[in-house]
């Protein structure tokens, strides 16, 4: 596992805050799982020292995407990139979502820019005949993000806190709702901590098993520094080695 | 092939002056990955304890400029996991294995010492009195000279292994402690551990870090490394092992010019897990010139 730079083919504005880089990467796009992280280097210099993990978004070919929000320093200057400019990167790394043949149905739940791994989950469940709905939440609807990429792949049902798309609340609403209805093998989620402690609460009522997409600052990106923990039932684990996707059941959310 | 090999410590030959700073390198295996171990002058592991640790709860990481902040708190397997699950894959390699030891008392120390000495696969302990982030102990070690004799000499009567103290840059005279150690019978001085700091947000008023304070390394502490390492090479006879904020061979010339014998990296291996490989390249490229530079 050693850094390589990579070419950027494109790099789209998704709304005020959030850009889509996409890179030409083949071994990554051949290797890469749903869930799996890119440790992206948002600069040439030494400040911002430490690399970034961002979700891959989606894979075509030899072509590999992160979406990611402006946050910071790291994520500022990351903006910033040209397309034709090279980015380093290592990975893809972590485990992804774990994903059985016998899945006929599943459901993603996604809070604003933790929708972002659930595109390629939803590319990658499609491709293996696993009929998928998503549920994807924002404060407004300039902030739902893949809306119409989504809607290629599955059923999208959006919730906003304003109304401005979808239902007016939140996400988790529309999930217990379709779970009164619809029998789901596994919901796959990613998001704000608080909301995908409810969407695990919502999985133990309804029986059915819930991976989570854990976010953590990160040292070395591979286990070595075990700066980026998690509680569990066992003690801590490492998002970046042990996950970033757990089974929501072994992870302690608040 | 060049000769690199350096004296690291009283009775410690390395095959090349490039170590791993404990603390950022776990115990080599996720390393292995990424390039062949045995390239490396020596690995330094993890902090060890007498028993288990769970380390601190998270944030345990936060970015400031040029660097970073920790407090992982000295996560660990302790001695007896240590020996049994990581120094059986370590032991196989063809180069030094250097175990750093933390306690909470004298005792702990000596206990550590006692039980690696007979450890088959040890080539040295690092006697941690430098940890920020740990409760008792740690620091509170290595900022008194009285007390950092105590620790030395406890591990010193324990082990026929060389010895090398880790000491903390926390301190008003770091020459103080480094004669304290040697004369307790220290057989080399690393340094230095990160610097006590800490992070706020401001917009909270709040610590980020959950332990609130916690260890700054990376390239922001490096020139406060090099007047430290330069201090200590000019007043102890031992060997110095020289780190903080190393990131290429130029850094690593610069601690050798100051009067280190070898270097330890270690934050820059997490933007670049072959931060180690490069540096040795380098220093190989241009050993004959820094060899000519030296200070002696």
């Amino acid at each position: 596992m050693q850094p390589v730079g990579v070419k950027v083919l494109k790099k789209e504005k998704m709304n005020d805050t959030v850009y889509r880089i996409t890179v030409k990467a083949p071994r990554i796009g051949r290797e890469a799982e749903p869930g799996q992280f890119l440790y992206v280097k948002c600069s040439s210099t030494l400040d911002p020292f430490l690399r970034r993990p961002f979700s891959i978004n989606k894979v075509e070919g030899d072509n590999v995407s992160i979406m990611f929000k402006i946050i910071g320093k790291g994520t500022r200057l990351l903006a910033g990139i040209k397309q034709g400019d090279e980015l380093d990167v290592m990975g893809p790394l972590g485990n992804g979502f774990p994903i059985e043949k016998s899945f006929k149905r599943a459901v993603v739940v996604g809070g604003g820019i933790g929708a972002a791994p659930l595109l390629y989950l939803m590319q990658y469940l499609k491709n293996l005949g696993i009929e998928g709905d998503v549920i994807i939440g924002a404060p407004d609807a300039r902030s739902l993000l893949c809306v119409e990429e989504f809607e290629r792949l599955g059923k999208v049902l959006c919730a906003t806190e304003d109304g401005s798309m979808g239902i007016k609340g939140l996400p988790t609403r529309i999930l217990e709702e379709r779970l009164t209805h619809i029998r789901y093998d596994v919901i796959y989620t990613c998001g704000p901590r608080v909301m995908m402690q409810a969407v695990k609460q919502l999985g133990a009522g309804f029986n059915t098993p819930v991976f989570v997409s854990l976010e953590e600052r990160m040292g070395c990106g591979i286990g070595a520094c075990l700066g980026c923990v998690c509680k569990s039932e066992k003690g801590y684990m490492k998002v970046c080695k042990d996950g970033p996707v757990f089974n929501a059941g072994e992870v302690v959310l608040e | 092939m060049k000769d690199l090999r350096v004296k690291a410590a009283e009775g410690l030959m390395l095959k090349n002056p490039v170590m791993t700073a404990s603390g950022t390198f776990g115990f080599g295996r996720e390393y292995s990955r990424c390039f062949d171990l045995n390239r490396l002058g020596a690995i330094v592991v993890k902090g060890i304890t007498p028993e288990p640790r769970e380390g601190n709860p998270p944030p345990r990481i936060i970015e400031t400029p040029a660097g970073l902040l920790n407090s992982i708190g000295l996560e660990n397997p302790g001695v007896d996991g240590f020996i049994e699950k990581e120094l059986p894959f370590l032991k196989e390699l063809d180069t030094s294995i250097i175990v750093n030891i933390s306690g909470n008392t004298l005792e702990d120390y000596a206990y550590l010492a006692a039980k690696l000495d007979k450890a088959e696969g040890v080539d040295a302990l690092e006697v941690n009195i430098s940890c920020p982030n740990v409760k008792k102990g740690g620091m509170a070690f290595g900022t008194d000279p009285g007390s950092a004799y105590g620790v030395a000499k406890s591990v010193r009567e324990k082990t026929h292994l060389p010895i090398i103290a880790k000491l903390s840059p926390n301190v008003t005279d770091i020459r103080e402690i480094a004669r304290a150690v040697v004369e307790a019978g220290a057989d080399g001085v690393s340094l230095i551990n990160t610097v006590l700091g800490m992070a706020i947000d401001y917009r909270t008023g709040k610590p980020l870090l959950k332990n609130v304070f916690g260890g700054l390394s990376g390239p922001a502490i490096k020139p406060i490394a090099l007047r430290m390492v330069w201090q200590v090479a000019e007043a102890v006879d031992v060997p110095v092992i020289g780190m903080g904020g190393i990131t290429t061979w130029e850094d690593a010339a610069e601690f050798l010019a100051a009067g280190a014998s070898a270097v330890a990296v270690g934050s820059a291996s997490f933007i670049d897990p072959m931060a180690c490989i490069n540096i040795l390249q380098g220093l190989e490229a241009h050993w004959d010139e820094i060899c000519r530079r030296v200070k002696k």
